[in-house]
């Protein structure tokens, strides 16, 4: 037997380009759209009830179907509205800030440049995925770039995440329940103050007790509290407590 | 990634013994194995020393040994059944020190296979044939005899084989010079086989079968086999032909049998049992192992019971017919795995755990008062006879051989504050075991320790006449005065030495045959025998500054820097050479070589200078006094020493000494660098010099005996013994303290040892362990050491002990108050009161478990406890008993987040485990928080669990505890730990648990390693990657975020890494249905570890640790392994580039400045051509041997390497020449790169 195609059939060929031309257009899955699971499979997710697939040619073919599409729509709105969110704090902030940094062009620029002598981000045994972010954080002003997936489960690429920020899952949750989403929106703030453009003692301060209330958050998470829907911490049911420990500890700012 | 293989210390768990006289002298010798190595030892019968002559490493597993000896022949050769598929006989050369193989004939397979032949050796007590046998069917036989030129021939084998029989154990019958014969405990399981119904089984019976080998037909025939009522553990042969009445003795469970041909009767005995036993009284006894002793007069044989009662077995016959076996207890020793009776009188035990021993045999076992159990007596069956265990009788200890085996687990760490660090290592088994600190160094017993009157300068030993095996005096000299002791019973000051004693000394000795010598600063004293003295003085104002003295020759350095030569003439005259020699800078030091055998004098003198050389001077009457080389020294020399080393213990065949070995000049620097140079015996030229840095003080050198060699003492700020051992160089510290001065010194209580100066002591001590890497502190223990971890603040140690099969004290003494109670119930009531005081005398009686045993008590009894260690003074600080049957299998020592400062220890504890059928009753954490002082567990909380909890490791201030093959993260609560988070998906049960940043890496039992990643936002644990082999991995240790190193049960060490593009954010599946097709590829994580290196160590590791072993050296990864071996894999720093094929001096410089560049590349090819040139002794071949269940990869094994140096010099030349090199530089190479990490 011979794998050569026998025949001329046009059709056939031409379903066998489509199918070549989709899986080379497969790697084009926005990473935030997919997510890698620990199975080796991937998980939609723009659609809400999240489905899992083999490989990454069935995630393409599911996302050429019709309610995949329909989510896509959802789905855009609500990055949008984020987006517009994030832009309109932004805003808020600077102008809260005043102008403290005398030039922030010069100090943006400073900024690109260093990160650009950089030969490879520092050594951080901390989750990349916020490390990521740290590097990025200089070009996130404007919206949120898109980045394409190179390779389906490639893994930190370390000397791209300068210059392509990555959006990584990030709920689309407006910024005051950030408790909602950890580290994302943890290193998020976090990296503003790395900056050291606004070094403000008031947003410091402020910076100071979000990095508290966060760390609460994390703290309550990993000791096996979860938010229920109504946003009121309850056990965990797999989790074990102290007779005594019905409400879950207070944070020491609130 | 490049490892390198040094074995640190060799294995010492003895599985085989034999005796013989394999050099061919008197003497009788013992050839013990190792696993993988075999050792030839010789107990002095004077001393009752057992001194190692040689060990070799075969690359194979040795699965059985045995002493075969010619019919008349006095030389024993060396049978050995390994994995090879060949049968490999042995000579040992004593002119070479050396095993010969003379024959190696293939059969089969390689590998331990059920039916290719290795497992079971037996010999023709006549030394006509052998047998070899698989465990299953193969059997063959080998006639062996002699040629016209008296050397050993093989015959092809003969088949006997059997097919459906499992063979459980083979002797040779003795039958006189009849066919030879040889016994099998046979079972065929052929109808169990066909039966489907299942019943045949109960019926099957075990056979004693013998072979006969009809040496006139030359064929092996099945001759007669008979089914047994017992089913029988071992044979023993039972003497035949004239020396006795033939036969086997069969030992079985409660019994042992002795059966023979014709019409002799089966003559049965009981295994008498222990009175009072707190043993399971349901229990079988057996012997375990057996020893016979055969003169011309009589015979009998120690059979040991699996108590380590032995039992002095003899026989009874009446005209060739036997009619009783009588046993009599002789004494209670360690059990073993084998013994042997030598003909001096000696009984050498090879402990199964645990260092052996060697007894003198000091009474037979005559004694009247010891009751005497025979077959004769009558007994009911199932009725057995009692005897009472007491202390050592017939046995008298004289030596003890140090075997570390099993080593359970080992930590190394600088705890004790000496920049070296040291091992600790948990050791032994049950009453047996015991905690050893391990530290590099030749242990040193000290004989005597006495103060002088001041501050001596020096010391000397002289003997009176050459032929004296002992010294005559002891002379220490001071700032002003010299003292004269005299060695006898006591050691006492004498004034009619004839040396001069108002004067300090520079040197004395021995000169000529009979006459001493003294140099003092103002001149030389000459002492004859007959106490006539010359006197030679210094000319004008000169005085002698150094001085280098032999046998006939003295050298003086005058003031001045000029030399003088005196030399003893054959009267006994000593003469000066008419010329002085006048040196360019002032003379340090100077030595002389010994005169070599034979020789008028020795050729060389050596002259260290101030200008930083050593000069090399001859003394040959053609050129005497004429500078011959010299060296550059980057210091100021302090001590000269040349000695003649290497090859002095081989021994010719008229058992003379021969002194192959070369010169070597020690370099002493006054930077505490000591240097070994070789110097050519002909030429006088300086090459090959070696350096090793000693210690902050100056190098002074000491030239002492040890074991009838030349050896170096070199003392800095610590003393270090440079000696030839078994063809290999050893530069060892001396654990003592700071010595000054040194010189060998011989008496009747100490045949060799070294007299000392240490301020104002003087010191004699003795270095019997040469050969050792470390000298050891041991700390006895209770049960079998299962882990430990170190307390970081104190250093102490919190070590978990379990046993199986064992009694906790509580319970024994409950038992033991039953017993006593039944003891006193049992009695008619006029026996009432002896019985109450034997009761009383039971309950008082106490036998150390560590020489009698602890008692068995039956499968699924576990006892266990919890002890802080104070590992410097060997003190227990604290122990905490655990309850019957809760076995600890897991410790760890940590805080946690949520409570302060306080250090609690968490000990993973299981009860109720039975082993086969395997079920589990539950387990506990138990929490106990630990004193201020960190010598106190207080109890905190128990926190049940559902199974075995394996491992636990502290994680991000909590704890990750293995539950069976649960993960889960514990957090401490106020009424027990509080689980927060689990993972399920491991395949069988956690072994391990090592963690790094968020990255959780699991030992499965099984399945190799998991990389789990804990989500803190998620409060998950996620498996990210895993390994494609299957490995059963007992230990790992992580090398750096990304690769772990891991050992398995089998012997393998593998290095595994995540690939580079590896992510560990992964996300748990979403959906939440964890359907059964929902999982990865057959159930594994989607990303795979890569395998970095493999390699068979052979024995089943227990322990890595990532460490450095000496100051100053680089990291290796150290492991430790069930036999009692410690070795290290040490990276290569570089591989690059094919070493040039010619070399140029430029290239050279290059070598210099980047000396390990292509180190990997060298050993590589060193390996290669080893293993062409030099294949294993056994017949296995290495490569395959090293990839015994992975293939080796990037694993170069040293052990190999290093036996380079013991190759014929003619094969070391060719390979060296192979690698572009002289076999010095690749002898040099060897060192170095264990020098480089080790020692």
């Amino acid at each position: 037997m011979s794998f050569k195609r026998d025949g001329d059939d046009a059709s056939q060929l031409n379903a066998l380009k489509k199918r070549r031309v989709s899986d080379l257009l497969a790697f084009n899955i926005p990473q935030e759209e997919a997510l890698l699971l620990s199975n080796g499979r991937f998980a939609c997710t723009v659609c809400s009830w999240r489905p899992v697939f083999d490989t990454m040619d069935v995630l393409a073919v599911h996302r050429a179907g019709k309610r995949h599409l329909a989510s896509l729509c959802r789905f855009n709105v609500q990055q949008q509205c984020l987006r517009e969110e994030i832009q309109k704090r932004r805003q808020a902030a600077f102008l809260q800030e005043d102008d403290s940094d005398p030039a922030p062009l010069l100090s943006q620029t400073r900024h690109r440049v260093h990160c650009a002598l950089l030969r490879s981000i520092p050594y951080n045994s901390c989750c990349q995925r916020g490390r990521r972010k740290t590097a990025a954080d200089g070009d996130s002003t404007s919206a949120f770039p898109e980045k394409r997936m190179d390779k389906p489960c490639e893994g930190p690429s370390h000397n791209k995440a300068e210059a392509e920020p990555d959006t990584a899952p990030l709920p689309p949750v407006p910024e005051q329940s950030l408790d909602h989403f950890g580290v994302s929106s943890f290193v998020h703030v976090a990296t503003d103050d790395e900056d050291g453009t606004k070094s403000d003692a008031t947003s410091t301060e402020e910076k100071v007790t979000r990095r508290r209330e966060l760390e609460h958050y994390l703290h309550l998470r990993s000791s096996g509290w979860v938010k229920d829907k109504a946003g009121c911490w309850v056990k965990d049911e797999n989790a074990e407590f102290d007779s005594d420990e019905d409400q879950p500890p207070q944070s020491q700012s609130s | 990634m490049f490892l390198y293989n040094i074995t640190l210390q060799r294995a010492s768990a003895i599985t085989h013994a034999i005796h013989g006289n394999f050099s061919g002298t008197k003497q009788q010798e013992i050839v013990i194995a190792h696993g993988k190595i075999i050792e030839l030892l010789r107990p002095d019968p004077n001393t009752g020393k057992v001194h190692t002559l040689l060990t070799v490493e075969v690359f194979g597993v040795v699965r059985s040994l045995m002493a075969f000896r010619l019919t008349g022949g006095t030389k024993d050769y060396v049978v050995v059944g390994t994995d090879s598929g060949r049968i490999v006989i042995l000579e040992y050369q004593p002119s070479k020190n050396a095993f010969d193989k003379i024959h190696q004939e293939t059969f089969g397979k390689s590998g331990c296979r059920r039916i290719v032949p290795g497992q079971y050796l037996a010999v023709d007590p006549k030394g006509r044939a052998v047998m070899i046998g698989a465990v299953e069917k193969q059997k063959l036989v080998y006639i062996l005899n002699r040629d016209a030129a008296a050397r050993l021939t093989i015959s092809s084998p003969l088949e006997a084989h059997k097919a459906n029989t499992l063979v459980y154990h083979v002797v040779g019958v003795d039958v006189g010079f009849e066919n030879p014969m040889f016994a099998c405990l046979e079972m065929d399981y052929e109808e169990v086989d066909n039966d489907p119904t299942g019943e045949a089984v109960a019926n099957t019976q075990q056979t004693l079968t013998f072979y006969e080998l009809d040496l006139g037909l030359n064929h092996v025939v099945r001759k007669y086999s008979e089914p047994l009522e017992e089913h029988g553990n071992f044979l023993i042969s039972v003497p035949g032909g004239s020396d006795g009445p033939s036969g086997v003795l069969i030992c079985s469970e409660n019994y042992i049998t002795y059966k023979n041909f014709g019409d002799q009767p089966d003559i049965r005995c009981p295994i008498p049992r222990r009175r009072n036993d707190l043993d399971d009284p349901e229990r079988g006894m057996v012997f375990v192992c057996s020893a016979t002793h055969k003169t011309k007069s009589m015979f009998f044989f120690l059979a040991q019971t699996e108590q380590g009662d032995i039992f002095k077995v003899t026989l009874e016959s009446d005209e060739d017919m036997v009619i009783e076996i009588r046993l009599k207890y002789f004494d209670t020793v360690a059990v073993a795995t084998a013994m042997c009776v030598l003909k001096t009188g000696f009984l050498f035990v090879a402990s199964e755990f645990g260092n052996h021993y060697l007894y003198q045999i000091a009474h037979l076992g005559d004694n009247e008062d010891e009751p005497e159990f025979s077959s004769a007596m009558p007994l009911e069956e199932g009725d057995t006879f009692f005897f009472q265990i007491r202390p050592l009788r017939n046995l008298v200890l004289v030596d003890e051989l140090d075997s570390l085996s099993p080593i359970m687990t080992c930590q190394i760490a600088d705890l004790a504050n000496e920049d070296t660090p040291q091992l600790y290592m948990a050791c032994g088994r049950g009453s047996r075991s015991s905690l050893r600190v391990l530290r590099h160094g030749l242990e040193v017993s000290e004989m005597a320790v006495s103060e002088l009157p001041g501050n001596p300068n020096a010391v000397w030993t002289v003997r009176r006449h050459v032929e004296d095996e002992f010294d005559a005096y002891i002379v220490v000299s001071f700032v002003n005065a010299t003292l004269v002791l005299s060695i006898g019973e006591t050691v006492e000051e004498v004034t009619d030495s004839g040396f001069l004693g108002t004067t300090p000394t520079l040197s004395c000795s021995l000169l000529g045959d009979d006459a001493l010598v003294q140099v003092y600063p103002d001149g030389i004293r000459h002492i004859r025998a007959d106490k006539r003295v010359n006197e030679w003085k210094t000319p004008g104002k000169k005085a002698i500054m150094k001085c280098a003295v032999n046998q006939r020759q003295v050298v003086i350095a005058l003031t001045g820097a000029e030399l003088v030569y005196f030399e003893m003439d054959p009267s006994g005259q000593l003469n000066e050479y008419t010329e002085r020699k006048e040196m360019s800078a002032d003379v340090v030091c100077m030595s002389l070589a010994s005169v070599p055998t034979g020789e008028q004098r020795s050729r060389f003198l050596a002259v260290g200078l101030a200008d930083n050389t050593v000069r090399i001077i001859s003394l040959d009457p053609a050129d005497c006094l004429q500078p011959l080389s010299m060296q550059a020294l980057p210091a100021q020399p302090e001590a000269l020493c040349i000695v003649e080393m290497g090859g002095a213990e081989k021994q010719d065949d008229s058992g003379e000494k021969g002194s192959l070995g070369g010169l070597y000049l020690n370099i002493g620097l006054q930077n505490g660098v000591l240097l070994r140079t070789v110097l050519d015996t002909v030429t006088g030229d300086l090459s090959d010099t070696r350096t090793r840095y000693l210690g902050s003080r100056p190098v002074k050198l000491f030239r002492v005996l040890m074991q009838g060699q030349e050896a170096v003492l070199a003392m800095s700020s610590r003393s270090w013994l440079s000696y030839s051992y078994q063809a290999r160089f050893h530069l060892t510290p001396l654990s003592y303290e700071t010595l000054e001065f040194a010189s060998c010194f011989a008496s009747e209580q100490c045949p060799e040892g070294i007299v000392a100066i240490s301020t104002n002591t003087l010191r004699i001590l003795a270095l019997e362990k040469l050969g050792a890497v470390f000298n050891q502190v041991s700390t006895q223990l209770q049960y079998t050491p299962r882990k430990f971890v170190i307390h970081p603040d104190s250093n102490n140690l919190i070590v978990i002990e379990t046993d199986h099969n064992a009694y906790t004290d509580a319970t024994k003494a409950q038992r033991k108050q039953q017993m006593a109670e039944e003891m006193v119930e049992a009695a008619g009531e006029e026996e009432r009161e002896l019985a109450a005081e034997m009761a009383a005398a039971f309950l008082n009686e106490s036998f150390p478990e560590v020489s009698f045993g602890a008692p068995k008590a039956g499968l699924g009894q576990w006892a266990s406890l919890v002890r802080i260690l104070d590992p410097i003074q060997g003190s227990t600080l604290d122990s905490i008993q655990l309850e019957q049957n809760e076995a600890a299998f897991s410790v760890a020592v940590l805080r946690f987040a949520n409570s302060g400062d306080d250090w609690f220890v968490l000990v993973g504890v299981v009860k109720d485990l039975i082993l086969a059928p395997r079920s589990v009753a539950g387990g506990f954490i138990y929490t106990y928080r630990l004193s201020e002082d960190a010598d106190k567990l207080a109890l905190v909380h128990k926190t049940p669990v559902e199974d075995v909890p394996g491992a636990i490791a502290p994680f991000q201030g909590r704890v990750l505890i293995s539950v069976g093959k649960l993960l889960r993260v514990y957090d401490l609560g106020k009424k027990k730990l509080l689980r927060k988070c689990e993972n399920k998906h491991i395949s069988n049960f956690i072994v391990g648990i090592n963690t790094i940043g968020n990255r959780v890496i699991i030992s499965d039992i099984q399945e190799s390693f998991f990389w789990v990643r804990y989500k803190r936002h998620e409060n998950q644990l996620i498996i990210f990657a895993d390994d494609t082999v299957p490995r059963w991995i007992t230990t790992a240790s992580l090398l750096d975020y990304d690769t772990v190193a891991g050992a398995d049960k089998f012997g393998n060490i593998a290095v595994v890494r995540l690939p580079a593009n590896t992510n560990d954010e992964v996300d748990e599946d979403p959906t939440g249905n964890k359907a059964l097709w929902d999982r990865g590829l057959l159930n594994g994580a989607s990303q795979k570890a890569e395998i970095i290196a493999n390699y068979h160590v052979g024995e089943a590791c227990l322990s890595l640790q990532k460490a450095t072993l000496i100051p100053g050296g680089s990291e290796s990864l150290v492991y430790t392994t069930l036999s009692g071996a410690v070795g290290i894999l040490v990276p290569f720093t570089s591989h690059e580039v094919r070493q040039p094929t010619t070399r140029k001096p430029n290239c050279l410089c290059w070598k210099l400045s980047f000396p390990f560049i292509q180190d990997h590349d060298f050993f590589q090819h060193l390996e290669m051509h080893m293993r062409a040139e030099h294949p294993p002794l056994c017949g296995r071949d290495h490569l395959s041997y090293r990839s015994y269940y992975f293939p080796v990869k990037n694993v170069i094994d040293g052990d190999l390497c290093e036996q380079f140096n013991s190759m014929e010099p003619g094969k070391q030349r060719s390979v060296a020449e192979e690698l572009d090199r002289t076999p010095a530089e690749v002898s040099k190479k060897l060192e170095d790169i264990r020098t480089r990490y080790a020692f």
